[in-house]
């Protein structure tokens, strides 16, 4: 019996001991993938096409408006449901609701992109908020959003420089371009250059802007 | 000695269920894992798949596949005979300058069709960035059954060069 309970007492403490470096040792920091790096572009370029040019606190209505924005601008293939593609989702509802975003998916681009928390009782002009998400009246939505047609040049993103500090987060500086053509697709050039930096701190749900810069740049 | 043993053993019982639970909360800490980059996406990506109720690309492939296709026209144009026998798409490598507008892309009998416009800049004479090569093209992708990419064909049609 005795030796019983001291094999157990030993285990035990083998158990404790066991568990407690991964409690105290500071985490690994991972650096970023070439998936992350791609999606901190696309999500700086999404950014500048919407006009949206540094970091700040926001009211909710503005932010759930934001984070629709971006969704609609940057992922609406990947994200978005028709009412002419999933009628049953649209049903009793009137037909100006032609899109439907998540509720999941909004908020975690609220936090993520714009590091705010969504209020369920702020809602932008044109949208509904249903039990799964969001349902938005396209023209209601976009009526008091100023038109930016470069928004559909197109554009890329160069990373000039990304380090990575000791706490994982990351500072990209970098360059998004646009490109306009005068005559004929064959001729486009450099229509708007903006240099950027921005500042990406990992989190369990991905990895999080907290705050950025985006530098309108002189041309010619 | 007896209650000395029972108040050993209670506290050694105890100490078993404690262990595996700190090392569990240990793991879920706010504090940043090390797989907080690339794990949690996957996460994320799994969750997205299970939210959308149809067959589509996330974001993440979306723009993995694009980066692919920048890589292929680039190895295309100095190698002109690209074998693409076992290819993984998200191991390529592309130059930034090299890119894709956002491609109309369609899933058909379980292959994935990306089909758009490809362009190369460079700066000018005059220091101004233009663009150097201007491509259609079509690429097929089919998705294995672990849910990697593997590139089927492709094709890059040249729509001529700046003058």
């Amino acid at each position: 019996m005795k030796k019983m309970l001291a094999s157990l007492f030993a285990l035990a403490l083998f158990c404790l001991l066991s568990a407690s470096p991964a409690c105290s040792a500071p985490a690994e920091k991972a650096a970023p993938t070439k998936q992350d790096v791609l999606v901190m572009k696309h999500t700086m370029l999404t950014l500048w096409d919407l006009g949206i040019t540094e970091a700040r606190a926001m009211p909710p209505v503005e932010l759930c408006r934001n984070a629709l924005s971006f969704l609609m601008r940057g992922e609406f293939s990947t994200s978005a449901e028709l009412s002419s593609m999933h009628p049953a989702r649209f049903a009793n509802l009137p037909e100006k609701f032609g899109a439907f975003f998540h509720k999941k998916l909004v908020e975690k681009t609220a936090r993520l992109v714009f590091n705010g928390w969504t209020d369920e009782n702020a809602l932008p002009e044109g949208v509904f908020l249903g039990a799964e998400g969001y349902y938005v009246d396209m023209e209601a939505f976009h009526k008091d959003i100023p038109v930016n047609d470069d928004m559909w040049l197109p554009s890329y993103a160069a990373v000039e420089s990304m380090i990575q500090q000791a706490d994982g987060t990351v500072i990209l500086n970098g360059r998004l371009r646009r490109f306009k053509s005068a005559e004929s697709i064959h001729d486009e050039f450099l229509w708007a250059a903006a240099p950027f930096m921005a500042r990406f701190v990992p989190t369990e749900e991905g990895w999080q802007l907290t705050s950025f810069v985006i530098t309108a740049e002189a041309m010619g | 000695m007896k209650t000395c043993l029972r108040t050993i053993a209670i506290l050694a019982l105890l100490a078993l269920c404690c262990a595996p639970s700190a090392a569990f909360a240990a793991q879920g800490s706010p504090a940043p894992a090390p797989e907080t980059g690339s794990a949690s996406s996957d996460a994320g990506e799994e969750e997205l798949r299970v939210v959308l109720p149809e067959v589509r690309l996330t974001l993440n492939e979306r723009l993995m596949l694009q980066h692919a296709i920048c890589a292929l026209w680039h190895q295309s144009l100095t190698q002109p005979t690209v074998n693409i026998e076992g290819i993984d798409p998200f191991t390529l490598e592309a130059p930034e300058h090299i890119f894709v507008d956002p491609p109309s892309a369609f899933d058909y009998d379980g292959e994935w069709y990306f089909e758009g416009l490809i362009r190369r800049m460079a700066p000018g004479a005059d220091g101004i960035e233009r663009i150097e090569l201007l491509n259609g093209f079509i690429v097929r992708f089919s998705r294995q059954a672990d849910g990697s990419f593997r590139i089927v064909s492709f094709n890059f049609e040249p729509l001529g060069e700046a003058g």
